[in-house]
């Protein structure tokens, strides 16, 4: 296929988004210059006393002011233009920018005066912008423009303003110096802002295949998950259901040793059953399947639900749940089942992985839009090599695998997921046999008195 | 006179498992393996209770099973016990108290079946 200057593949690591901020991005860039160089001519109107027709500076000034206030109602009102459009507002915004700059600099002195430098930051942003053959383009503009200017005033063919005396306008060494210096500079800036763009829009290519990859690998992931656990699921609860049947029901035919192997299965069963549905929990989760009921719910009342539904299981541990909660309500908009897995999930494990007769602090800060969970446990403690992973699916660190045989490696995960799907973050710092630290930030609805002391 | 109770359900082993059960306790048991013999079986042995699966070829095969159960005279008034294991699998959570207007069923029971809970919930539906 056939790559034309002004089709999209030609532009591959240009988006409409990126075309229109970097629009906005030149507007603003354009009143900083416009207020800039206003300033610079009242400053050497008055202090330095430069003689140029200032007026009609500070017309173009105008000029330059006018249009991009169009340029600025163009970009609001047009939000709907195509990536072409885009490109072709660009264009004709460096190529005003070019005009406006040789005209300003004739009224400002021509060769004198150095701010013709400023022509340079034309030909980098637009090698930044367009690849190939435009901005070599633009530089050539660039020096035809300046170079035609320089040689007009030289020729007399338009009046040169001198702010220097003796003036350069008419020295043919100081015209051929600057202007070869100035040729060059330009073409060299654009050949090395090019040079690097390539190497930059090729990593870029090559990060954005890979990250597809990725992003591909990861939905096949999760479809494998999905299906696998669908097929695996019926077996296992026939299975189950078969041994449960049997134990129930010849109690008085096994002996004891049977018996118990069965009851064995059984639970080897129910753990097989527990880890397929956190893996069909944790791929909902990440498809984005859930449906949302939306109700609003205080997270601290879920949060004192769980503690309530635990507080069994820690005293069997010999665990005490120390609890300090905020009193203002973090209200969010939720689906309480989530919480209360990504709670009892948390805390729970903070309580099997407990060294026995310690503290399990559970508290929340909040701030105006955002409250966060503190878990804090002394326990086993996660190995700081293993901090990285322990997030993944089906990840158990050695040690917690000493302590408690059973545990699917998925909770954590899941809880991650969950959390990130309320735009939420989780954290953790832990030291080895000190215990572990699990911070949980969600993003509340806002309140008026949490800003203003509402801490309590 | 023993009370009849009919399987639909098209997991053989699964239905063995419950049939072992529940014999054990004294019920008769019939079986079904898919929803169009489990009406027929239904309408023939009007039996005492009704155990359905609510997935067999497809995602709610049970459901309309259970809709012609219940608006045939003759056997909408069979209790009917629906097994799931839906409320993990799509998302959906059945909840009686919420769903009854539009779910023609007594009672769910979510697989793994547990014997105990099973026989519990049969005699319960049973009023024994």
């Amino acid at each position: 296929m056939k790559i034309g200057l002004f089709s999209f593949e030609w532009y591959p690591f240009l988006t409409k988004v990126i075309l229109h901020n970097r629009i906005s991005w030149s507007i603003r860039l354009r009143w900083i210059a416009v207020f800039g160089y206003l300033t610079a001519t009242l400053l050497a109107k008055y202090s330095l006393d430069i003689e140029v027709p200032y007026e009609k500076i500070w017309i173009l000034l105008g000029i330059v002011a006018f249009v991009n206030l169009c340029f600025f109602a163009i970009a609001k009102l047009l939000k709907e233009i195509s990536f072409m459009g885009e490109l072709i507002v660009l264009h004709i915004h460096i190529i005003f920018d070019l005009l406006l700059l040789t005209a300003i600099l004739h009224y400002s002195g021509g060769i004198e005066n150095p701010v013709y430098l400023f022509y340079v930051f034309h030909v980098v942003i637009s090698s930044i912008i367009f690849p190939g053959l435009v901005p070599l383009a633009f530089a050539t503009l660039v020096v035809i423009l300046f170079s035609g200017l320089i040689y007009i005033e030289y020729n007399g063919i338009i009046e040169h303003y001198c702010i220097l005396s003796p003036g350069l306008h008419n020295n043919p060494t100081a015209i051929i110096l600057i202007l070869v210096v100035f040729t060059i500079t330009v073409y060299v800036s654009t050949y090395i802002c090019l040079t690097f763009m390539v190497i930059y829009r090729n990593i870029k290519r090559e990060i954005d295949a890979k990250n597809a990859a990725l992003v591909e690998i990861d939905r096949q992931k999760t479809n494998f998950f999905v299906f696998s656990s669908h097929e695996l699921k019926s077996p296992i609860i026939a299975i189950k259901s078969s041994i449960d049947g049997i134990i129930k029901n010849y109690e008085g035919n096994l002996d004891g040793r049977g018996m118990n192997i069965l009851k064995r299965a059984s639970l080897r069963a129910d753990q097989m059953l527990q880890i397929l549905k956190e893996l069909l929990d944790l791929t909902r989760n990440r498809t984005g399947q859930v449906q949302r009921t939306g109700e609003t719910i205080d997270l601290n009342v879920v949060l004192r639900e769980m503690i309530r539904l635990v507080s069994e299981e820690a005293k069997e541990k010999k665990v005490r749940l120390v609890v300090r909660l905020e009193n203002q309500p973090a209200l969010i908009k939720a689906d309480p089942q989530d919480f209360r897995k990504i709670f009892g999930n948390l805390i729970t494990n903070g309580i099997r992985y407990s060294h026995p007769d310690t503290e399990v602090h559970i508290s929340s800060h909040r701030s105006v839009d955002q409250v966060e969970f503190i878990f804090e446990d002394h326990g086993i403690g996660i190995p700081e090599k293993d901090i990285p992973q322990i997030f993944n699916e089906f990840f158990r660190s050695e040690n917690a695998r000493r302590l408690l045989s059973f545990g699917t490696g998925l909770g954590l995960s899941l809880t991650k997921q969950l959390i990130e799907n309320y735009g939420g973050k989780i954290s953790v710092s832990s030291k080895i046999d000190q215990g572990s630290v699990f911070k949980v930030g969600i993003p509340v609805f806002m309140s008026e008195s949490a800003g203003s002391g509402g801490r309590k | 006179m023993k009370k009849k109770i009919i399987i639909i359900d098209d997991d053989v082993d699964l239905v063995e498992a419950m049939r072992l059960t529940l014999e054990n306790e004294g019920f008769e048991v019939i079986d079904a393996q898919e929803g169009e013999k489990g009406l027929e079986k239904t309408r023939n042995e009007i039996p005492d209770l009704i155990i359905l699966d609510v997935m067999m070829g497809t995602q709610d095969e049970g459901f309309h099973v259970a809709y012609q159960i219940r608006a045939d005279r003759k056997t909408a008034d069979i209790p009917i016990i629906m097994l799931t294991a839906v409320g993990q699998e799509t998302g959906f959570t059945f909840d009686k108290d919420r769903d009854e207007d539009f779910l023609p069923v007594d009672e769910f029971l979510e697989k793994p079946i547990n014997p105990g809970v099973l026989v519990e919930l049969v005699r319960k539906h049973l009023g024994q």
